[in-house]
């Protein structure tokens, strides 16, 4: 009974190795053993490298000294930890920040566009400084009427009732008596 | 010269530009495999063209040459393209090269037609006929503003697709905020006529703008299409769109915003939608068809404005999308159908809608921006054009 097994096993094989396919299988398994030894050679090269490497108390106690040199503990591992759950966050906000400190750089080497600025910014600024140049020039000449004029002379009622017919004195007046109307409405209003 | 890229961009604009600068910030690889395919010399910041024609921003500030803006890693192809096989990845090009691609991206903006309106090519820049749309004819705006003196100012805005949507409107508001100031007003009638149904499409902005309109005393009248300039006696013919009878008016000086269409290569090509535009999905921006396609900008069929500032938000998602297909990834941005165009409403304001597919206002201001603020004017005339150079064409905005 067990040879009639055998032989039925043996007759299969035999089937199975007459198949082209499995044959041109074989072939090309056969053609390609020297690589697979070369690769089996170095995958044991390997496990008896780490093997020798675990065993190696000196390599071991060396390492094991280096990185308790350094503040590595649990509290390391988990800002590790913390720093890898933040990564995508992170890294939108670094983008950005590139971003900026890109458009930044660009504009500083942009000379065409700092010059449109700054031209654009001494045009708005043009108007003040010619405001505080007249100011200036009016301070200044008043000044130097003061100092020029003889200023012994006493003013009088009459002087005083000729500025009144002045526009300039005219236009400080109207600006008292708007002044003195608001100040009435809002006192009338808080009784 | 190679024929063949992983990815070939089609304009070198303000999208093409962007999308270039970005691909190249987040992949590096694609170093010397982007080409963009543009034929000018000269890139324009075209948005500034408004402030040139009201006498308050150079002409020279607003072009650079094309090879100072051409990113770093990008091909530059210096021809026109000429039409699109697909199905073969292949664009056309004038001089009948041929180019390949992988991917394909599609900015190549919108085209003016400036014999669409009958008498407007032999008549601009000549007889108080002006447009801020035509560069070589932005300072004779300027100069027809500011030597007009009394009679009709009649600005024009019409029934086709435009890009900035609200510049005929600004140059509108700024040239009355000159006469206002020269104490020429009273002399002058200043009257829009426009193709469309409101003075705007967003309700907030649109009754800011109305109140603005009623202020300044301008006269409005909806529905009206510019078909014809004659020029010679200074009448503007128009086609009432409600009753579809013809309107003249007489006018003294005359601001034209053009009939505008898609690129005849593109509408005359398979990646074109019934009306000439690239057929793209709305929140993608790939192509409804070809996969490998990408459309972006002015020459898409997005039913948004066409403004600089809607590109700004359709970048990242072409580059992003762009990105994952190439890795077998699944898309993952989506364009809201987002715009701004900062309204300058005289010499030293502005308004700054931005909105949405929905038509919906979406703000990014910590204040009201339908109400006309010296900020908003500063923001358009000082910021943006740093923003563009600076940021958007090399790609961190």
């Amino acid at each position: 009974m067990q040879d009639q097994n055998q032989s039925q096993s043996l007759s299969n094989l035999l089937n199975q190795l007459q198949n082209p396919e499995i044959q041109e299988s074989l072939s090309s398994i056969l053609k390609k053993l020297p690589e697979y030894e070369k690769g089996i050679e170095s995958i044991n090269n390997m496990v008896t490298f780490s093997k020798d490497l675990f065993n190696d108390q000196q390599i071991g106690q060396k390492y094991d000294e280096l990185l308790t040199s350094y503040n590595l503990d649990f509290k390391t591992i988990h800002a590790i930890i913390g720093l890898l759950e933040n990564l995508p966050k992170l890294n939108t906000i670094l983008d950005q920040f590139i971003k900026i400190m890109d458009f930044a750089n660009a504009i500083l080497q942009d000379k065409q566009s700092i010059e449109y600025v700054s031209n654009n910014v001494s045009q708005y600024a043009e108007p003040l400084k010619e405001k505080t140049q007249t100011f200036k020039t009016f301070v200044s000449e008043v000044k130097e009427q003061m100092s020029s004029n003889d200023n012994s002379e006493p003013i009088n009622l009459f002087t005083i009732l000729k500025w009144l017919k002045e526009p300039a004195v005219q236009t400080i007046l109207q600006y008292i008596q708007a002044g003195i109307h608001v100040l009435n409405h809002e006192k009338e209003r808080n009784i | 010269m190679r024929n063949s890229y992983k990815i070939v961009i089609v304009g070198g604009g303000t999208a093409g530009i962007s999308v270039a600068a970005q691909l190249l910030r987040k992949s590096n690889v694609l170093e010397n495999d982007i080409a963009i395919i543009e034929p000018a010399y000269i890139h324009y910041y075209q948005p500034i063209w408004t402030l040139i024609g009201a006498g308050v921003a150079k002409k020279e500030d607003s072009g650079r040459e094309m090879s100072s803006v051409i990113p770093k890693g990008a091909v530059w192809i210096q021809q026109s393209a000429d039409g699109f096989k697909p199905e073969d990845h292949e664009v056309l090009l004038k001089d009948g090269t041929v180019i390949k691609y992988e991917y394909l991206v599609v900015a190549a903006g919108i085209e003016v037609l400036w014999d669409g309106i009958k008498g407007l090519k032999e008549a601009l820049g000549t007889k108080e006929v002006c447009s801020i749309y035509s560069f070589e004819h932005i300072t004779y705006t300027w100069d027809t503003i500011r030597n007009f003196k009394t009679g009709t100012a009649l600005f024009t805005y019409p029934m086709t697709p435009i890009k900035c949507g609200a510049a005929p409107q600004k140059i509108m508001y700024l040239a009355e905020d000159y006469f206002y100031k020269m104490g020429i007003r009273d002399k002058i009638q200043v009257e829009f006529r426009t193709a469309e149904s409101a003075i705007f499409d967003v309700m907030k902005y649109r009754m800011a703008l109305e109140k603005i309109i009623e202020r300044k005393n301008i006269d409005v009248a909806y529905h009206r299409n510019l078909i014809e300039i004659k020029a010679q006696e200074k009448i503007a013919i128009f086609e009432n769109l409600s009753t579809n009878t013809i309107e003249e008016i007489k006018y003294d000086m005359i601001h034209v915003a053009p009939y505008m269409q898609a690129p005849r290569f593109i509408a005359t090509s398979p990646i074109a939608d019934a009306n000439g535009w690239v057929d793209v999905d709305m929140y993608t921006l790939q192509h409804k068809t070809y996969k490998n396609v990408f459309g972006i900008g002015d020459n898409t069929n997005l039913p948004t404005h066409r403004s600089g500032s809607a590109v700004r938000k359709q970048v990242p998602v072409v580059v992003e999308n762009l990105l994952s297909i190439m890795r077998d990834q699944p898309m993952n941005q989506f364009y809201d159908g987002y715009t701004a165009c900062p309204i300058v409403t005289g010499y030293n304001k502005a308004i700054l809608p931005e909105f949405n597919y929905q038509k919906e206002p979406v703000e990014t201001m910590p204040f009201n921006q339908a109400i006309e603020r010296t900020s908003l004017y500063l923001l358009k005339k000082n910021l943006l054009p740093i923003m563009y150079w600076d940021g958007m064409l090399k790609g961190t905005m």
